[in-house]
């Protein structure tokens, strides 16, 4: 892949001297094994008709599912319908969740699954509208609200694949094992296929400058 | 130029997955190629950048709605479940949209949305209220055919006297006290002259429709009659903006295209959602438009709507093993799937003269059941109403 330049873009110079990243929190670390003990227990709970269990999960979950949506469709709503449409199906089909495997990759899934095929759905239509669209799409009036402009945008402009991969990564931190998990793919691919993406986030966000 | 194992040793860096030895490695690369610098810092510019945006709260009704959500297939689910193994095509599937759908819709109308599922249960609504019953109910009218009245349900409680008799054109005579009664109604005389009924009523399709076990098991059923009867689902059907759904192009190319017809017809659906040929019905053009459709959104926010949905009429209707067999009849289904039974359907005049009385009316008439069983006695009965005066 081609890599631009430093000199073509003044504003992404070369600092002067050569972070190892440890500084920033970026680490794959894995999810304590102790949560995936607590998912397992509670739809074990949820299976034997413990209404409390299920509030757990959904508490424990409805946010993360909500993000994943949230910044692979761009809106709010469809990320709403998203996430209860998740929440439907996978209380429907909790018999069949196979607790050797981790619950939050198999919801993740789901919610990749069900963002992709309103992606699908929507594809022909313009659906974002000023209302219900990822607030910041105005233009940004501070920090944080330019970054969640600019990257918003730079998420839209990824295909889907690329997007679930950035999202996965640095939205929700999940290591590679953990996307292969979810995605249902080899590390290997993961890793080649998020270097990628970010290689494609990367050029969006530079065309962006100019 | 970067090669590809150098820009994976950066990214790698970036995500902290690196070895003692690939940082090493990474260290000396930025210190030789100024490439890598830029790349390293770009890239860790984007990773800062990513970092800056932050999760954001989900809306404080979703959780509620998740949960009776929730709740609500927890309900239906075992339902769902016990349905018997023999009704694995049309009931099965109808059973579970029916249920689901209505479970969805509820959501859906807290949320104040209208999700592609929504169609489905309109769809289903559509099905019953044209395609199945092929007339607007009408419990609250009197009536003075096969014995309806004020006090009868809707429905045809005489069907099973004139299950096995034939009629020849002999008997569609005005001198027949059954035709004679049919005829002196000015409503059924007018509807029964119009071209388009004359039309459909060539058409075997349509007739065996108006004649099959399936239908008069299907209207003899008393959720069926109840919901037939029930003040929300009258409303719904009178409203002005399921009669502007219905004549919707939209709604009507759904109805019409080969998604809907293979959803319908296929033996395989056993789950909704899960179901590729739904996903195929939901991608569709027809469905598309529909969702964006004016129209469909006025049916979703319609209170009478939602009172159906929310009907236990309409919830034991799904749910009746009887409803089910008949709707799983063979007769129905290739109804619905036959082309010129969709061409009557979707035609305009057609649909105005369903949403009559007359047309109720006379199809609750055992006499008419019987003799649209017969291409000869239809057409003799077409004859006699154009003899008769308006």
């Amino acid at each position: 892949m081609h890599v631009s330049p430093v000199a073509a873009h003044s504003a992404w110079a070369a600092p002067t001297t050569f972070p190892t990243f440890a500084d920033l929190d970026c680490t794959l670390d894995e999810r304590p094994r102790a949560e995936d003990d607590q998912d397992r227990e509670l739809v074990r709970r949820c299976l034997s008709g413990e209404q409390a269990a299920a509030v757990t999960l959904v508490a424990r979950y409805e946010r993360r599912l909500f993000n994943i949506a949230l910044r692979m469709l761009g809106n709010v709503q469809d990320a709403e319908d998203v996430t209860q449409s998740v929440f439907c199906n996978a209380f429907l089909s909790l018999a069949s969740y196979d607790p050797r495997y981790r619950f939050f990759s198999w919801i993740y899934r789901m919610t990749m699954n069900e963002s992709l095929n309103m992606l699908k759905r929507r594809r022909p239509m313009v659906t974002l509208n000023e209302e219900s669209s990822i607030p910041g799409r105005e233009p940004a009036a501070d920090a944080a609200m330019e970054a969640e402009d600019r990257v918003g945008r730079a998420l839209n402009e990824l295909n889907a694949n690329d997007r679930s991969l950035v999202v996965l990564r640095h939205f929700q931190s999940l290591s590679y094992d953990e996307i292969a998990e979810v995605l249902k793919v080899a590390v290997p691919t993961v890793k080649s296929r998020l270097f990628t993406a970010r290689q494609r986030l990367r050029l969006v966000l530079l065309g962006q400058r100019v | 130029m970067l090669q590809p194992e150098q820009i994976e040793l950066i990214h790698r860096e970036l995500d902290g997955d690196s070895t003692p030895e690939s940082s090493a490695a990474f260290r000396e690369l930025l210190l030789v190629d100024a490439e890598a610098r830029a790349l390293a810092a770009e890239l860790r510019e984007m990773h800062e950048l990513l970092g800056r945006v932050k999760d954001q709260a989900p809306p404080p009704h979703l959780r509620n709605t998740i949960l009776a959500s929730i709740r609500n297939f927890a309900r239906a689910a075992p339902a769902v479940a016990a349905a018997p193994s023999s009704l694995q095509s049309l009931v099965r599937w109808f059973t579970l949209q029916l249920r689901s759908t209505t479970i969805r819709m509820e959501n859906v109308m807290l949320m104040k949305k209208a999700l592609v599922i929504g169609g489905a249960a309109v769809a289903v609504i559509a099905i019953i209220g044209f395609a199945v019953t092929g007339y607007p109910p009408s419990g609250r009218e009197s009536g003075t055919i096969g014995g309806l009245s004020d006090t009868t349900p809707v429905g045809v409680q005489q069907a099973s006297r004139y299950r096995n008799r034939t009629v020849t054109e002999r008997d569609v005579t005005l001198a027949n006290p059954e035709i004679q009664v049919l005829l002196q109604n000015h409503e059924i005389l007018e509807l029964v002259k119009s071209d388009v009924f004359r039309n459909a009523m060539r058409n075997d399709e349509f007739r065996a429709l108006q004649s099959s076990d399936a239908l008069r098991q299907l209207t003899a059923n008393d959720a069926f009659k109840s919901l037939m009867a029930s003040e929300a689902y009258h409303q719904l059907m009178a409203s002005e903006a399921y009669r502007r759904l219905a004549s919707n192009d939209a709604f009507r190319r759904l109805q019409a295209s080969e998604e809907f017809r293979k959803a319908l017809a296929s033996d395989a659906l056993r789950s909704l959602r899960g179901n590729e040929l739904y996903r195929k019905l939901e991608a569709s053009d027809e469905f598309r438009a529909l969702r964006a459709n004016d129209a469909y959104r006025a049916v979703m926010a319609d209170e009478a709507f939602r009172q159906v949905l929310e009907n236990d009429a309409f919830r034991a209707m799904a749910a009746n093993d009887a409803l089910r067999s008949a709707l799983s009849s063979e007769a129905l289904r290739a109804a619905m799937a036959n082309d010129a039974f969709r061409a009557v359907m979707a035609n305009d005049a057609f649909r105005k003269a369903m949403a009559t009385d007359a047309y109720f009316r006379l199809h609750a008439a055992d006499i008419f059941r019987a003799l649209s069983r017969s291409s000869a006695a239809s057409e003799a009965f077409l004859s006699e109403a154009m003899r008769a005066k308006l």
